[in-house]
C-alpha cells in the first residue's frame, strides 16, 4: 500500500550569510491515509522546514536532496502546472500565525473563495455559499457577515478557524498544520485544535501536525516523530511515547514537562538546543546526552527501524528503551 | 544561569553595518567613501590645489575644449574650468553640510522625543511635521530669498528647517520600533532614567537610521541649494559654484561648447550618487524616505 | 474609514490655513518698503505715497490685511502685480496652462514609468533586475536642473530632435515642446518611485500571506497581481502623492532651463524683482496643489487599505 505522503531521505541546506547550512538531514516521514502524524521538536529542529518541503515551499536558494512523494508521485519532479494542482487539490496547509498568513487588505470572503474560484472555476456565488457552510462547520458564527469583514476585524482564534475552513474548502486528502495554535491565546488553543481534529476525522483526511507540544501531539495524533537538530530522534505511537520513549532525548523532554499530578523538581534538558549545522557528526544529541559513549559520534544519521517504531539512539537496547516497546509493529513506508 | 538572556542586552553596534573586514560586499561602500573623501579634500584644499586662478579672465582662450593646459576646457570668459570646478566644491558642499547636520540633529531630537513621550507631545510634534511637509524645501528657500534677498545664508536655514520633518519622521518610527524591544523595558524596570536610556541605548541602536537620513538630507540640501544657485537666486557669479557653472554654461551649449555644464553636472551627479548609495548602505537598504526635489 | 476622511479633510484645511498665514505673513513682514516696490523705482512724493498706502490698505492692521487677502484669494483675486500693473490672477491664468500640462505629463511619466521599472526590477532577478536597480540608483542622483541641461544638450542642440525653448502653440505642438522638459522634471522622481516600488514589491514578496497564496496552488500571475502588487501599491500611492505635489516647485527649474513661460519661471522672476503679490499667489497655489493631491491620495489609500486610520 502506498502512503499518502512520503518524505524520503530529505536533506535541506539553506544559505546563511553566503554559506550553505544544513537544516534538515536524512529525514524520512510517511503519513498514511487518514493517519495523523505529529512532528515534535524545539525551535530550530527543522520541523517547519520539513512541512514546507512537503509543499515544495522552500526558499529559492535552498539546496534540497531526497524526495517527497504524494500517492507515489514525486512532488519535487512535478512541473509547475501539476505542482499548482497538487498544492490546490491534494494538501491543505494551515500556518502558525493567521494574522500574517492571510492578506490583510482583502476580505475574509475573498480569502476563502479565491482558490475555489480560480482553481476550481467555481462561480463566486456558489463558492460563497460553500464557504459559508464551512465557516459554520468550524464554529464561526454569523458566517455571512464574516465574509464581508477584513482580517483585522477578527480575533486570532476566529482567523485560525477561517484558515482551517480555507484548508478544508478544497477537500484535500492531507492537512499540513504548522503549529496552528502556537500564536493563539491559551483559552482558544484547545477549541481550535479540537475543531481541526474533528473536521479532519469526519472528512477522513490525513494530518501532518507540526508542534513543539508533546502533550498536544499525543492528544491528536496516531504517531509522533521527535526531531532534534534537523534529525529524527524517534518515531512511534503517540499513545506510548510518554511512558516508553525510545530515545534519551524524548525521555529528557518528557521529564522536563511539569506534571499536575506529581509535584517534584523539574529536570531541564542539560545544555542548549543546537541547530543541525552546529550539531556534531553522529547523534546530534550526543553533547547533551547523559548516556553518551564514544561510538555515538559514529551513529548513522537516519534512525533504525525497529518493530515498535524508529529510534536514532544506537544504545536504545542496552539502555532498556526499546525492550518494552515491541508489542505492536507499526507500518512504515 | 550566569548570563542574562540575549534579548535583554542592548544590542549596540550589532546592526551598524560598518565593515568589520573588507569583503566584496563592502566595495560599493568603500568606493562611495573614497569619492566623498575626495570631494571633502577639494572642499578644504580646493583653492590650494587648483592649478590656475579660477577667476582669471582671458578672452583669447574663450570656450576651448579640454587640453593639456585646461583639462576641462575653458568657459566663455576663458577661465579654466578645471580650477573653477575644484574651487566651486567649497560653496557647493558646505551649505548642504550645514543643512544636513542641523536637520539631522533637530530631526533626531524631535523624532526620539516624540517616540519616547508618545501622547500629546507626540501628537503635536507629528502634526507639526505633517504641516511642514506641505511646504516643499525649494519653495521655503524661494520664500527666504524673497524675504531676505539673494544670498546663501537664508536659503541654508530654510532648507535645514524643511529637512527636519523628513529626518524626524523616519527617526520617530525607528525609535518607536526600538522602544518596544525587551531590552528597553528591562532598563526601564531597573530604574534607569529616560534620558539615560535614550542617549546610551536607544540612540546608538537607531544610529544607522540617523546616519542614513543625515546623508540623505545632505543630498536633498545639495540638490535644492544648487538648484537655487542655478536659478540665480543664491550664490552669485562670478563665484565659482557648481550650480552657477551649470547655469553659466547654458549659453555656451548653444555655441557647441557644453563642457562647462557637463563637467559641473558630472561632479554634482557623482557627489549625489555617492551620498545616496552610502545612505542606503548604512541604513540597510530601506527605501529612500524622502523624494528628491 | 469615514471618520478618517473627515479627519484628513479637517487637517487639510488646517494646513492650508497655517501655510497661507506663513506665506502672507513672511512677505508682509519682510524688510523693505512696499510703497517703494509699488512705485517700481520711480521717485515717490508724499502725496503719491499717501495714495498708494490708502489704495493698498497698507495702514490696516496685519490680521485685517491677511483676512482680506485670504478672502480675495478664495475668489481668485490675488491683488495687483507691483511691476506689471495687471491683476495677479490674469497674469497667472496666462501661464497656468503650460505648467499644468508640464506637470501632468511628468506625473504620468513618473507614475507609469516608475512603477513599471520598480516592479520589473523586483520580479526579475538576474541582470535585468540588477541593471534596472542600478539605473534607478543613478537616476536618483541627477537633479532636475542637471537633467534639463543634459537633455537640452543631447536631444535639442546636438541631435536637434526637439525645440530648444518655448512652449509652442496648439496641443500637439505644445506636447512636442514640453516633452524634454517633462522628462527632465520626471527624471529623479521616476527613479525614486521606481525604488519605492521595488522595495515595496520585494518586501511584499517575502510576506507570509504571499506564501499562503502560493501554498494554495494559485497561479503565480494571480499571486503577483492580487496579493503582491495589490498590497505593494499602498506605499507607492503615498509616495507618488508627495512627489506629484512637489512637481509645481520643481517646474520652476525646468521652465527656467527651457525658457518656458509658466508659473515656475514666473515665480522665480517675481522673486528676483520683489513682486510680492505674485510670489504670495504662486506659493499659495503650490500649497493648495499639495493639499489637494494629498487629500486625493488619502482617499485612494483608504480605499486600498482597509486598516487605514485605525490606530
Amino acid at each position: 500500500m502506498t502512503a499518502l505522503l512520503d518524505i524520503e531521505n530529505l536533506r535541506v541546506e539553506l544559505p546563511v550569510e553566503g554559506k550553505l547550512t544544513t537544516v534538515i538531514r536524512n529525514v524520512s516521514i510517511s503519513v498514511a491515509e487518514r493517519e495523523a502524524v505529529a512532528v515534535v521538536g524545539e525551535s530550530g529542529s527543522g520541523k517547519s522546514m520539513t512541512a514546507r518541503s512537503a509543499l515544495r515551499l522552500l526558499p529559492r536558494d535552498a539546496a534540497v536532496s531526497g524526495d517527497v512523494r504524494f500517492l507515489g508521485e514525486s512532488v519535487f519532479e512535478m512541473d509547475s502546472r501539476s505542482l499548482r494542482a497538487y498544492r490546490a487539490e491534494c494538501v491543505g496547509m494551515i500556518f502558525q500565525d493567521p494574522r500574517a498568513h492571510i492578506n490583510p487588505v482583502r476580505t475574509i470572503g475573498d480569502f476563502l473563495t479565491e482558490s475555489l474560484i480560480s482553481t476550481r472555476s467555481m462561480k463566486p456565488r456558489e463558492a460563497r455559499s460553500r464557504v459559508t457552510k464551512l465557516l459554520d462547520d468550524v464554529g464561526v458564527s454569523r458566517a455571512e457577515h464574516r465574509l464581508r469583514q477584513f482580517p483585522y476585524e477578527l480575533s486570532g482564534g476566529l482567523l485560525q478557524r477561517v484558515m482551517i475552513a480555507s484548508a478544508l474548502a478544497m477537500e484535500p486528502k492531507l492537512i499540513l498544520a504548522d503549529e496552528p495554535t502556537t500564536a493563539l491565546d491559551v483559552t482558544t488553543q484547545s477549541d481550535v485544535m479540537s475543531i481541526l481534529d474533528e473536521a479532519r476525522q469526519e472528512r477522513g483526511m490525513g494530518l501532518l501536525f507540526i508542534t513543539h507540544d508533546l502533550e498536544l501531539a499525543a492528544a491528536v495524533s496516531d504517531r509522533t516523530v521527535v526531531m532534534y537538530a534537523g534529525t529524527i530522534m524517534e518515531d512511534q505511537q503517540s499513545s506510548r511515547l510518554h511512558d516508553t520513549p525510545m530515545h534519551p532525548y524524548s525521555a529528557a523532554l518528557i521529564a522536563s514537562r511539569p506534571s499536575p499530578h506529581q509535584r517534584q523538581r523539574l529536570t531541564a534538558v542539560a545544555g542548549r538546543p543546537q541547530s543541525a549545522s552546529e550539531a556534531p557528526s553522529g547523534c546530534p544529541f550526543g553533547p547533551r546526552c547523559s548516556f553518551r559513549r564514544d561510538e555515538c559520534s559514529e551513529a548513522p544519521a537516519a534512525p533504525r527501524v525497529l518493530p515498535g517504531g524508529r529510534t536514532g539512539c544506537i544504545r536504545a537496547e542496552d539502555l532498556g528503551l526499546v525492550a518494552a516497546n515491541q508489542l505492536e509493529p507499526i507500518r512504515h513506508g | 544561569m550566569n548570563s542574562r538572556p540575549a534579548v535583554l542586552r542592548s544590542p549596540v553596534g550589532v546592526r551598524l553595518h560598518l565593515p568589520s573586514r573588507i569583503g566584496a560586499a563592502q566595495i560599493p561602500t568603500i568606493f562611495c567613501l573614497i569619492v566623498l573623501g575626495a570631494i571633502a579634500f577639494l572642499v578644504v584644499f580646493g583653492p590650494l590645489v587648483a592649478p590656475q586662478d579660477p577667476n582669471a579672465v582671458n578672452l583669447s582662450v574663450s570656450l576651448q575644449g579640454p587640453s593639456g593646459a585646461h583639462p576641462f576646457g575653458t568657459d566663455i570668459a576663458g577661465r579654466d574650468l578645471f580650477s573653477r570646478i575644484i574651487v566651486g566644491a567649497r560653496t557647493s558642499v558646505l551649505g548642504p553640510l550645514v543643512i544636513a547636520v542641523t536637520a539631522t540633529a533637530v530631526g533626531t531630537l524631535v523624532g526620539v522625543v516624540a517616540a519616547w513621550k508618545r501622547g500629546w507631545i507626540d501628537s503635536i510634534l507629528s502634526r507639526t511635521m505633517d504641516v511642514m511637509f506641505a511646504i516643499p524645501g525649494l519653495l521655503l528657500a524661494f520664500m527666504a530669498v524673497a524675504v531676505f534677498g539673494r544670498g546663501i545664508t537664508a536659503p541654508v536655514i530654510a532648507l535645514a528647517i524643511a529637512n527636519i520633518p523628513w529626518v524626524g519622521r523616519v527617526v520617530r518610527s525607528a525609535a518607536l520600533r526600538e522602544r518596544t524591544l525587551p531590552y528597553i523595558a528591562a532598563y526601564t524596570t531597573q530604574g534607569f532614567s529616560s534620558f539615560r536610556i535614550c542617549l546610551r541605548h536607544l540612540l546608538p541602536n537607531i544610529m544607522p537610521t540617523v546616519l542614513a537620513q543625515g546623508t540623505l538630507a545632505f543630498t536633498y540640501g545639495l540638490v535644492d541649494l544648487l538648484a537655487l544657485n542655478f536659478l540665480g537666486l543664491g550664490v552669485q557669479p562670478p563665484t565659482a559654484d557648481w550650480g552657477v557653472l551649470v547655469s553659466e554654461g547654458q549659453d555656451s551649449i548653444l555655441r557647441g561648447a557644453p563642457e562647462e555644464t557637463l563637467f559641473a553636472s558630472l561632479f554634482i551627479v557623482i557627489t549625489v550618487v555617492a551620498a545616496t548609495v552610502l545612505s542606503q548602505r548604512i541604513g540597510g537598504d530601506e527605501a529612500p524616505a524622502a523624494p528628491p526635489a | 474609514m469615514f471618520s478618517f476622511i473627515v479627519r484628513r479633510l479637517v487637517f487639510s484645511v488646517l494646513v492650508l490655513f497655517i501655510a497661507s498665514f506663513l506665506i502672507y505673513g513672511s512677505l508682509e513682514l519682510a524688510p523693505g518698503d512696499p510703497v517703494t516696490a509699488l512705485a517700481a523705482g520711480h521717485p515717490v512724493d508724499a502725496q503719491t505715497r499717501a495714495r498708494l498706502t490708502a489704495e493698498n490698505h497698507l495702514n490696516d492692521p496685519f490680521l485685517v490685511r491677511y483676512a482680506r487677502w485670504t478672502e480675495n484669494a478664495l475668489h481668485g483675486d490675488f491683488g495687483r502685480s507691483y511691476l506689471e500693473g495687471e491683476s495677479v490672477g490674469t497674469l497667472i491664468r496666462a501661464r497656468v496652462g503650460t505648467t499644468l500640462l508640464l506637470v501632468s505629463m511628468s506625473s504620468l511619466l513618473i507614475i507609469l514609468g516608475g512603477v513599471a521599472i520598480g516592479t520589473v526590477a523586483a520580479l526579475r532577478r538576474g541582470w535585468t533586475g540588477t541593471a534596472l536597480t542600478a539605473a534607478a540608483g543613478m537616476g536618483l542622483g541627477v537633479p532636475t536642473f542637471v537633467a534639463s541641461m543634459l537633455l537640452l544638450t543631447v536631444f535639442a542642440v546636438e541631435l536637434g530632435w526637439f525645440p530648444v525653448f518655448g512652449s509652442g502653440s496648439g496641443f500637439i505642438d505644445r506636447i512636442w515642446h514640453l516633452t524634454l522638459p517633462a522628462i527632465a522634471l520626471a527624471f529623479a522622481s521616476m527613479a525614486y518611485i521606481a525604488r519605492v516600488t521595488q522595495a515595496s514589491v520585494e518586501g511584499e514578496l517575502q510576506r507570509e500571506h504571499v506564501m499562503t497564496a502560493t501554498a494554495r496552488g494559485l497561479p503565480r500571475r494571480q499571486v503577483i497581481r492580487r496579493h503582491v502588487l495589490r498590497n505593494a501599491s499602498i506605499p507607492v500611492a503615498t509616495a507618488s502623492g508627495l512627489i506629484v505635489a512637489y512637481l509645481v516647485v520643481g517646474a520652476a527649474v525646468v521652465e527656467q532651463s527651457f525658457s518656458l513661460n509658466g508659473l515656475g519661471s514666473f515665480l522665480v522672476s517675481s522673486i528676483s524683482r520683489d513682486d510680492f503679490p505674485v510670489v504670495q499667489a504662486i506659493a499659495l497655489i503650490v500649497i493648495v496643489v499639495f493639499v489637494v493631491v494629498n487629500f486625493i491620495v488619502d482617499l485612494l489609500v483608504s480605499f486600498l487599505d482597509p486598516r487605514v486610520g485605525l490606530e
